[in-house]
């Protein structure tokens, strides 16, 4: 991951740690479920995020007056939640770039039983239907309005 | 290339350009398609690479691609947005394959019911050329529907998966109809296509090549039988000669280099937007309100389709991921009008699936469902797979003061005007809308789900563009002929939805492609006087 974040120019390394701190709050680890802040999603996350750094930077500055770290968790959502309001393009652009990397992972997908990032060319098998489901409907007599003419 | 004059230029290789082009070849007159776009390689439809929910080069509204063959549609004055796709293929690119025909009353509207106006044509005129679009098409249904007239089926239906299956529950505890949706898509290996793999996402493009766009199912044939179609070529006008014929037209190729290309006909097939805004932006003294447009109609009455959507929560997976997203089952319980209720004409409910893991999450994040924290995973899991939609698409009446016109401030690539699109939901929609959203949460409730979303109709997406050009036999209430002929100039067709009289309560690729081919078949049974 070091080399990773080491290239990406972007952001500091305070800022990199504040996101990444982020990352953690916004999605945690689950029980079968990585952090959001794991490297290999977080890599993904930053890579998304190089584009974004004019919205971003300025609250990150904002966030690092608040040390997050010294905070216990809850406290710390607490912090970010006051900055909801205030900065919402911030919030807009953080999660819509978190979710799209976290839910594209492949070990997230595999949890939730998608078995591949996309659905082409494995496709999915779908059930059978069941057509004695439409027995009810087949009994009724043709409905649709005839007209005149066409009778 | 060479601009050597052809018999027929059509402009637009669309649902209804392809039907049009593949209809005319028999005749072995020279014809031409320009298209503005391009083709599309299925191998780069988002389906087939990660991240695929949310690319935006195939995303559905040109406003959002906003890709170079693209012009821009400005339709801030709409609580509907436009949908379109410009490539061979047109609008099928994107389309979900939904592929119900108008009914009978709906070429009667004004005799049956007072509202909008009678059709110069009916539904007999044009089942022959239902018949024969399902045949190139290929449609999947199941036959004997008690809610539609008889028709061939050419494939099985789709699979209803578990989401459809509790929601045709639904309709049964209710005592409602409800039918397999007819869909162009092969379910079975049809006409060189293979089979659906359930991939989800029509609505960006099938990788597979399952669903009938019309690239690959009239296109192929067209061109074949000796049809010459060129891409990247955008028409920037209609010519005309003193004698107020159509000459040709002016297009710019894909160098952006201007070109003139002469016709002995020409037809316009680029939907209910693409269309008027042609036909206004080509004006010359002899018509200087843009052409064809001597009733002023050019434009006006453009319908979109009154849209109520709910979607609905169940408590365990559903499979909605998986399958034809649009494609599943539609109900015709409130197609009619029902003098008790309080609005004319009516709607089809339609099932949509649901989304994949990246969709739920934003859009649950959008609504404030999915918190930051040690609760995400869990909320998560409560929206992922365990939700989906019914659309209600309910028919919107005629109304002159719903437009397209040209954008005085906006242009395209080349530098055409762009379009505006001026829109509002009339009263007899409002009450339907809200009908029809009250209808879907009783529905969703009998099926068993455990949350419903209010009733949205605003800011929802329509690819359904139909009225800007209507046909009829008064040229001063109409703008082409009953058979696609412009009132004004002999030598110009009209055949996509822009001819449309009213809209119906249903997806209109059906039928705008029928009535292309009947368009098509009237000409070549003319061809000896087709500009008397």
């Amino acid at each position: 991951m070091s080399e990773i974040l080491a290239s990406d120019s972007t952001y500091t390394e305070e800022e990199r740690a504040l996101l990444t701190r982020l990352c953690d709050l916004m999605i945690p680890a689950g029980e079968d479920r990585p952090s959001a802040a794991d490297p290999e999603v977080f890599k993904d996350i930053l890579s998304r995020l190089s584009t974004h750094d004019a919205v971003l930077k300025p609250v990150l500055a904002t966030l690092a007056t608040r040390s997050l770290d010294e905070l216990p968790a809850s406290e710390q959502l607490e912090v970010i939640n006051q900055h909801r309001e205030t900065c919402a393009t911030f919030f807009q652009v953080f999660e819509s770039q978190v979710i799209q990397a976290y839910y594209a992972n492949s070990i997230v997908l595999t949890s939730l039983g998608v078995n591949a990032p996309s659905p082409y060319p494995a496709g999915y098998d779908v059930q059978e239907t069941d057509w004695s489901l439409l027995d009810p409907v087949r009994d009724r007599e043709p409905f649709y309005r005839k007209l005149e003419l066409e009778e | 290339m060479s601009n050597e004059p052809v018999d027929v230029l059509i402009i637009g290789a669309g649902a209804s350009g392809a039907a049009v082009a593949w209809s005319l070849a028999d005749t072995r007159m020279r014809i031409l398609c320009l298209e503005q776009g391009d083709w599309v390689n299925p191998a780069n439809y988002p389906s087939a690479s990660a991240g695929y929910e949310t690319r935006q080069d195939f995303a559905i509204r040109p406003n959002d691609r906003r890709l170079d063959v693209d012009y821009p549609i400005n339709d801030d004055d709409s609580p509907v947005k436009v949908v379109n796709f410009n490539g061979v293929g047109g609008g099928t690119i994107l389309y979900m394959a939904h592929f119900p025909r108008f009914h009978p009353s709906d070429f009667r509207t004004r005799s049956l019911d007072g509202v909008g106006d009678d059709w110069p044509i009916d539904y007999k005129t044009l089942e022959p050329y239902f018949a024969e679009n399902d045949r190139m098409m290929g449609v999947a249904g199941l036959a004997g529907d008690p809610g539609c007239p008889p028709k061939e089926m050419q494939l099985p239906p789709v699979p209803l998966g578990k989401l459809g299956e509790r929601i045709a529950g639904g309709f049964n505890e209710l005592g409602w109809h409800w039918w397999p949706s007819e869909s162009a898509i092969a379910t079975e290996p049809y006409d060189g296509r293979d089979r659906c793999l359930n991939l989800g996402p029509c609505s960006s493009g099938c990788a597979q090549g399952a669903k009938a766009s019309t690239d690959i199912t009239y296109w192929p044939h067209a061109i074949r039988a000796g049809v010459e179609l060129r891409t990247r070529c955008r028409v920037r006008e209609i010519t005309v000669d003193k004698k107020g014929m159509a000459t040709g037209v002016i297009y710019y190729d894909e160098n952006g280099v201007e070109q003139e290309q002469k016709a002995a006909v020409v037809i316009v097939a680029c939907n209910g937007v693409g269309t008027p805004r042609l036909l206004l932006n080509s004006v010359s003294t002899a018509f200087p309100d843009g052409l064809a447009n001597g009733s002023g109609l050019v434009g006006k009455n453009l319908m979109l389709h009154a849209m109520a959507v709910v979607q609905g929560q169940f408590d365990s997976r559903v499979d909605g991921f998986m399958g034809p997203i649009g494609c599943a089952l539609w109900s015709k319980e409130f197609y009619e009008t029902d003098l008790s209720r309080e609005f004319k004409r009516g709607y089809t409910m339609e099932i949509v699936r649901g989304s994949g893991p990246t969709g739920t999450a934003l859009g649950g994040m959008m609504m404030g469902m999915l918190p930051w924290g040690s609760e995400h995973h869990a909320a998560f899991d409560q929206l992922f797979d365990k939700a989906g939609s019914i659309v209600a698409v309910g028919e919107d009446l005629p109304e002159e003061h719903n437009t397209v016109t040209l954008d005085p401030d906006v242009v395209d690539s080349n530098g055409i005007a762009a379009v505006k699109i001026s829109y509002t939901l009339g009263e007899n929609s409002r009450k339907m809308i809200e009908h029809a959203g009250e209808r879907a949460k009783e529905v969703f409730n009998a099926a068993g789900a455990i949350k419903t979303s209010p009733t949205i109709s605003s800011g929802v997406s329509s690819g359904h563009s139909m009225g800007t050009a209507r046909m009829g036999t008064d040229p001063t209430r109409s703008v082409v002929n009953e058979w696609g002929r412009s009132h004004e100039v002999k030598n110009l067709f009209v055949v996509d939805s822009s001819v449309f009289v009213t809209s119906a309560g249903v997806n209109p690729t059906s039928t705008l492609q029928a009535v292309s081919l009947y368009i098509a078949d009237s000409m070549k049974k003319r061809l000896a006087n087709l500009f008397d």
